[in-house]
C-alpha cells in the first residue's frame, strides 16, 4: 500500500492526537500522598493529612484526609480545568487554625490550571468566611508542586488575608513507605 | 393570700439554699503542726501506686475530722501549685511541716493507723478493685492495701476485714461497680461522687481520692460512652440519687468516653462537676480557712458602672483558663502584659488556701474571672433550665464573694472547637442574662466560638482566637494579623484564649510581632469598650446546626 502526502498527514495527526492524550492523562501529581509534618507548617487541629490526587482527562480530583484521634475531615471534589469556575461543595473550612472564620455558604469556587507541563497545579479559589463583623471574601492561591524525582509534592497557600505562606510538603505514597 | 406569699418565700428561699453543695466544715485555723510526706513520681499500677494508693487512703482518713497529713506530691504533677502552696501554708498559715523519706508508708502508719479500724485487700490483678476499695475504705474507715502491703498493714495492727483478692476475676467493669453500688452506695455520700478516671491502664492518678474517702463517697470510673449501655445506664443511677447541686469530682476516662459526653452527662442531672482526677490534698486544704486578715479582691480597672467609648483601633485582650493550677501561672512572664485568669470557683470552699495564694500573688496585670459555665465545669446546654436557674443562683453568690465580675461560659455538648457546633442557643443566653445580673459581660468558648450579644451595655463575646501550645511564634503572630485583616471594621474585639501551658512571655512575644497596631488590655476594660462600640453580630446558634456528640 503506498501512503499518499495526504494519508501520511492524516496518520500524524492521528500519533499528534494520541500523545496529547497521554500528556492530558499523564501527571506526576497523581498518586497518593502523606504530609511531612517535620517540614510542613505546623498543622493543629489535625495530625496527620493524606492527599490522593486522580487525574482524567480534564479532570482533577483531590481527595483530603485529615485527621487527629477520633476527629476526621474527609473530602472530595473534581475540577474541569476547562473551566472557568468549578463549584465546590464544602461541609467545612479545614484550613483554620484555630481563628474565627467558618466557612458561610458551603461553597468555593475554583479555577483550576496546569503549569510546567503539568508539573503544577495552580488553584485559585474565592470563597466567603463568615467572621464575628460578618461576611468576608477571601481568594487562596495554591500551587501544588511535584519535584522533579516525583517523590515530593509541596503545597504552598497564599491566602489573600494572610501575611505569610502556607506550605504543606508531602511524600509520595507507594507500595515501599505505605 | 399574705400566707401564701409567705410560704412561697419561704420555700424559694429553703430550695435556693439548699442547692448549694455541702462545704466541708473549717478549722478555726490552721494546724500548727502536719505531716509532709512526699511522693515518688512513679504512678504505674506495677510500680508506686500501690504505696500512693495506701498513703492517700490513710490521709483521707486520718484528715477526716482535722487536717493532719498533706502529701507532696511530684514536681512534675499537673496541678503545679502543690509545691508553692506548702510554702504559702508555712509562711501565711503558720503550718509547720514534719517531713517524712519519700513513700515512707511505715512512719506514717507509726504515726496515723489509729485512723484505721483495719484494711481493705484490693487485687493486683483487677485494675478497677483498687476504685472499689477507695469507696470502701471511706464507707468502713480501712486502709488501702494489696497483698504485699498486708505484713506492714499487721505490723501496725492493721487486719484485713474485708478481701477483694479473686472476687472480681474476670468480670467488666459494669459488674464490678454494680456488686460495688448493691454493697456500700446506700451508705455513700449524696453530696459527692468520684469518677476516678484520667489514666486508664497501666497508670492511675488518684490525687482527688484522699478527699472522696474523707466524704466516703462512692468512686467508680463508669462511662457515659452510650456504646457502653450497662455502664452508662449504672452512672445514670447513680447521678440521679445525688443530692441537687451536689458534687461530681474526679475526671472521664481517658479510655471509655470523651470529655464532651461525661460532661454533658452530669449537666443532664444538674450536677456541678469539679474536673481533675489528681487535684491533690483536698482532705486537707478544704478545711483550712482564709487568715482573718484576707479578703477576696480582685484587679477591677474600672467601676462596674462606668461607660468607656472605644477608638477606632484593634483591642485584644487574653485569657487563660484550664484552672490557674495547671496553666502558666508559675511560668515566666505574668505580670508583663495584661492578662485574665478564670478562677474554679469551688475552691472558694473545696481550696480557700490555694485562692488565698493565687489572690494574694497576683501581679497588677492579672485579673481574674469566674468560670466555667457556672459553679463547676458545664454545658449549659445540657442542663434543664428548672436545674439551670438553681446552679447559677450558687454561681453568682461565689463571684460576689470572690470579687468577680467576669462569667466564661463554655458549652461542648453538640461538637467541640472542630466539629459539630460550639454556639448558645438565643433560650441559654437568655438564661445567663436573666440569672447573671452582677456581671459587667460574659465570654464563651474553649476553642473559637461564634456566639455573640448586647444587652444592657453587657456584651457577650466569643473567642476569636485559640493559642495551641504548640503553635509556633511566627504562626500565631500570622494567624493573628489575619484575623485583624479578615475583620476590617474599627474597633474590632478580638478575644484570644490562651490554652493551658502557654506562657506569658509567649503571648507577649507574639503580640510584640504583629503587624498591626493593637492595643492589649484587661477584660474589664475590653468588655466595656466592647459595650460601647458593637461591630460584632449578634449570632446565637442557628436552627439545624451540625451536631457532633463527642463520642
Amino acid at each position: 500500500m503506498k501512503l499518499t502526502p495526504i494519508s501520511l498527514l492524516f496518520l500524524f495527526l492521528i500519533i499528534l492526537n494520541i500523545s496529547k492524550a497521554e500528556d492530558i492523562t499523564q501527571s506526576p501529581i497523581a498518586g497518593k500522598w502523606h504530609l511531612n509534618s517535620e517540614l510542613s507548617v505546623e498543622l493543629s487541629p489535625w495530625k496527620t493529612y493524606d492527599l490522593t490526587i486522580t487525574t482524567e482527562g480534564n479532570s482533577v480530583t483531590i481527595e483530603q484526609n485529615l485527621s487527629w484521634g477520633r476527629r476526621f475531615f474527609n473530602s472530595s471534589y473534581t475540577l474541569d480545568t476547562t473551566k472557568a469556575e468549578n463549584v465546590v461543595h464544602i461541609a467545612m473550612w479545614p484550613d483554620n487554625r484555630h481563628i474565627g472564620a467558618y466557612t458561610y455558604d458551603h461553597t468555593k469556587i475554583v479555577h483550576a490550571t496546569w503549569l510546567d507541563n503539568r508539573r503544577i497545579l495552580r488553584l485559585s479559589t474565592d470563597l466567603n468566611l463568615q467572621t464575628q463583623q460578618g461576611v468576608r471574601k477571601i481568594n487562596i492561591l495554591s500551587d501544588y508542586k511535584v519535584s522533579s524525582s516525583g517523590s515530593r509534592l509541596t503545597l504552598t497557600e497564599l491566602r489573600s488575608t494572610r501575611n505569610i505562606a502556607v506550605e504543606y510538603v508531602f511524600d509520595r505514597v507507594t507500595t515501599t513507605n505505605k | 393570700m399574705k400566707i401564701f406569699t409567705y410560704l412561697t418565700v419561704f420555700l424559694a428561699f429553703t430550695l435556693s439554699t439548699h442547692a448549694a453543695p455541702i462545704e466541708p466544715k473549717k478549722v478555726a485555723h490552721a494546724p500548727a503542726e502536719a505531716t509532709l510526706i512526699p511522693l515518688s513520681e512513679n504512678w504505674l499500677m506495677s510500680g508506686d501506686v500501690p504505696v500512693h494508693a495506701l498513703l492517700i487512703s490513710l490521709q483521707g482518713l486520718a484528715n477526716r475530722d482535722y487536717p493532719r497529713i498533706y502529701l507532696e506530691y511530684p514536681q512534675n504533677w499537673q496541678w503545679e501549685i502543690v509545691h508553692p502552696l506548702i510554702t504559702f501554708l508555712k509562711n501565711r498559715h503558720g503550718v509547720k511541716f514534719n517531713k517524712l523519706e519519700t513513700d515512707d508508708a511505715d512512719k506514717a502508719l507509726s504515726l496515723y493507723s489509729k485512723y484505721a479500724k483495719g484494711c481493705v485487700v484490693w487485687d493486683k490483678n483487677v485494675r478497677s478493685s483498687l476504685i472499689v476499695a477507695f469507696t470502701i475504705s471511706g464507707i468502713e474507715d480501712l486502709l488501702v492495701v494489696n497483698e504485699d502491703q498486708l505484713p506492714l498493714a499487721e505490723k501496725h495492727g492493721l487486719k484485713p476485714m474485708i478481701d477483694l483478692r479473686g472476687k472480681f476475676t474476670g468480670q467488666s467493669d459494669y459488674t464490678i461497680f454494680q456488686w460495688a453500688y448493691d454493697k456500700y452506695f446506700d451508705r455513700c455520700s449524696r453530696d459527692y461522687y468520684v469518677v476516678m478516671g484520667g489514666q486508664e491502664g497501666a497508670e492511675m492518678q488518684p490525687g482527688i481520692a484522699d478527699f472522696g474517702i474523707q466524704q466516703r463517697a462512692f468512686f467508680s470510673n463508669l462511662s457515659s460512652n452510650p456504646k457502653h449501655t450497662d455502664e452508662l445506664n449504672l452512672l445514670k443511677k447513680i447521678l440521679s440519687r445525688q443530692n441537687p447541686a451536689s458534687m461530681v469530682l474526679g475526671w472521664h476516662s481517658y479510655a471509655k468516653d470523651t470529655e464532651g459526653t461525661h460532661t454533658s452527662l452530669v449537666g443532664n442531672y444538674g450536677l456541678i462537676m469539679e474536673g481533675l482526677h489528681n487535684l491533690p490534698n483536698v482532705s486537707f486544704t478544704s478545711q483550712i480557712p482564709l487568715t482573718p486578715d484576707f479578703k477576696f479582691k480582685n484587679n477591677h480597672h474600672i467601676d462596674a458602672n462606668a461607660k468607656l467609648v472605644a477608638d477606632k483601633k484593634v483591642y485584644i485582650c487574653a485569657v487563660s483558663t484550664d484552672s490557674m493550677g495547671i496553666g502558666a501561672w508559675t511560668k515566666p512572664g505574668r505580670g508583663k502584659i495584661p492578662y485574665t485568669w478564670q478562677v474554679l470557683m469551688n475552691w472558694i470552699w473545696l481550696n480557700p488556701p490555694a485562692l488565698q495564694y493565687f489572690y494574694e500573688d497576683k501581679s497588677p496585670n492579672d485579673y481574674f474571672i469566674g468560670g466555667l459555665s457556672g459553679p463547676g465545669y458545664m454545658y449549659p446546654k445540657a442542663v434543664p433550665p428548672d436545674k439551670f436557674e438553681s446552679l447559677m443562683k450558687v454561681s453568682d453568690n461565689y463571684m460576689q464573694r470572690l470579687d468577680l465580675r467576669v462569667l466564661e461560659i463554655m458549652d461542648y455538648s453538640e461538637g467541640n472547637r472542630h466539629v459539630g457546633n460550639t454556639d448558645l442557643t438565643k433560650q441559654v443566653v437568655d438564661l445567663y442574662y436573666k440569672n447573671c445580673p452582677n456581671v459587667i459581660g460574659f465570654i464563651n468558648g474553649y476553642g473559637t466560638a461564634r456566639t455573640f450579644d448586647l444587652r444592657n451595655d453587657k456584651p457577650m463575646i466569643s473567642y476569636d482566637y485559640y493559642l495551641d501550645v504548640n503553635r509556633p511564634v511566627k504562626e500565631a503572630v500570622a494567624d493573628i494579623d489575619e484575623l485583624i485583616q479578615l475583620n476590617q471594621n474599627r474597633p474590632y474585639f478580638l478575644l484570644m484564649h490562651i490554652r493551658e501551658t502557654n506562657t506569658v512571655d509567649k503571648v507577649a512575644e507574639i503580640l510584640s510581632k504583629l503587624s498591626n497596631p493593637a492595643e492589649v488590655v484587661p477584660l474589664d476594660i475590653f468588655l466595656k469598650l466592647a459595650a460601647s462600640a458593637k461591630t460584632y453580630k449578634t449570632f446565637y446558634e442557628e436552627d439545624n446546626p451540625p451536631i457532633d456528640r463527642n463520642l
